[in-house]
């Protein structure tokens, strides 16, 4: 069950990778766009 | 706004909930015993990594045709997903393979050209990632081409002789699977196609507002 535990949890982790990043991403735009616009 | 919180939560549901039935619900094969559970991930990996180069290639086609930047946007979306999605498959194949075939890895046809794809995709996201707008049409020719390659990756398991199995699912004599398994993979394949198209809108709609922003910080 290892195996399958390790297969489950690593495409889970890969997803949750994935999705944070895209976070990351949308924070940093939302910065810049505040940068652009002279707000603090 | 109602809609779009329950397109997003959707996923976040049904991925759970396609583990459980995977996991626990689904009964045990009897050759593999429980390692044959690493199918409930890996073919729904595989048919959404196909699914998303399959777009991407439409889609850098048309850029192609027609230079037109939404088809760029959904290429380079689809791409970056397939790529995460071929990623799962490259892991989640070898975890299956080492208890069931006493080896992690094989240089095997269907193994092989299944890794080309994910070299020849991650050249794609470094030349479109790098060289920004300008490598856009380089992109394109490379996912073009590199498509070619998933039915080299179908075929090779059914012409040469592989370690790999053929083909199970999807065959033209249709599925070849007791239905107690072949209705959780397929409610797996449907959660992780589902999960692509909302990561696919979300990701084209940043993209959208990163090439806004660029505009407004050059003017």
């Amino acid at each position: 069950m290892g195996y399958v535990a390790a297969a489950y949890l690593l495409v889970a982790a890969l997803l949750a990778g994935y999705a944070w990043s895209l976070l990351a991403r949308q924070r940093d735009l939302v910065r810049r766009a505040r940068d652009h616009d002279g707000e603090p | 706004m109602r809609g779009r919180l329950l397109w997003l939560a959707l996923p976040a549901v049904m991925l759970p909930v396609g583990a459980y039935l995977g996991l626990v619900v689904a009964p045990v094969e009897a050759f593999q015993g429980d390692p044959y559970r690493i199918l409930y991930v890996h073919v729904p990996s595989v048919v959404t990594s196909y699914a998303a180069f399959a777009v991407a290639f439409v889609a850098s086609a048309l850029f192609l045709a027609r230079r037109r930047p939404q088809f760029d946007r959904l290429a380079f979306a689809s791409a970056e997903l397939g790529e995460l999605f071929l990623t799962m498959v490259l892991i989640t194949g070898p975890i299956w393979g080492k208890p069931v075939w006493g080896a992690w890895w094989t240089w095997d046809a269907r193994l092989t050209t299944a890794l080309i794809l994910w070299f020849i995709f991650g050249a794609y996201l470094m030349v479109r990632n790098w060289s920004g707008a300008r490598g856009a049409r380089v992109a394109a020719v490379i996912a073009v081409v590199g498509v070619l390659d998933i039915p080299l990756i179908h075929w090779s398991a059914v012409l040469l002789r592989t370690l790999h199995p053929r083909p199970t699912v999807f065959r033209a004599a249709g599925p070849d699977l007791p239905a107690s398994f072949l209705y959780v993979l397929l409610f797996n394949i449907a959660a992780f196609l589902l999960t692509y198209a909302v990561l696919l809108s979300l990701r084209i709609r940043q993209q959208r507002q990163r090439e806004a922003l660029a505009e407004l910080e050059m003017a």
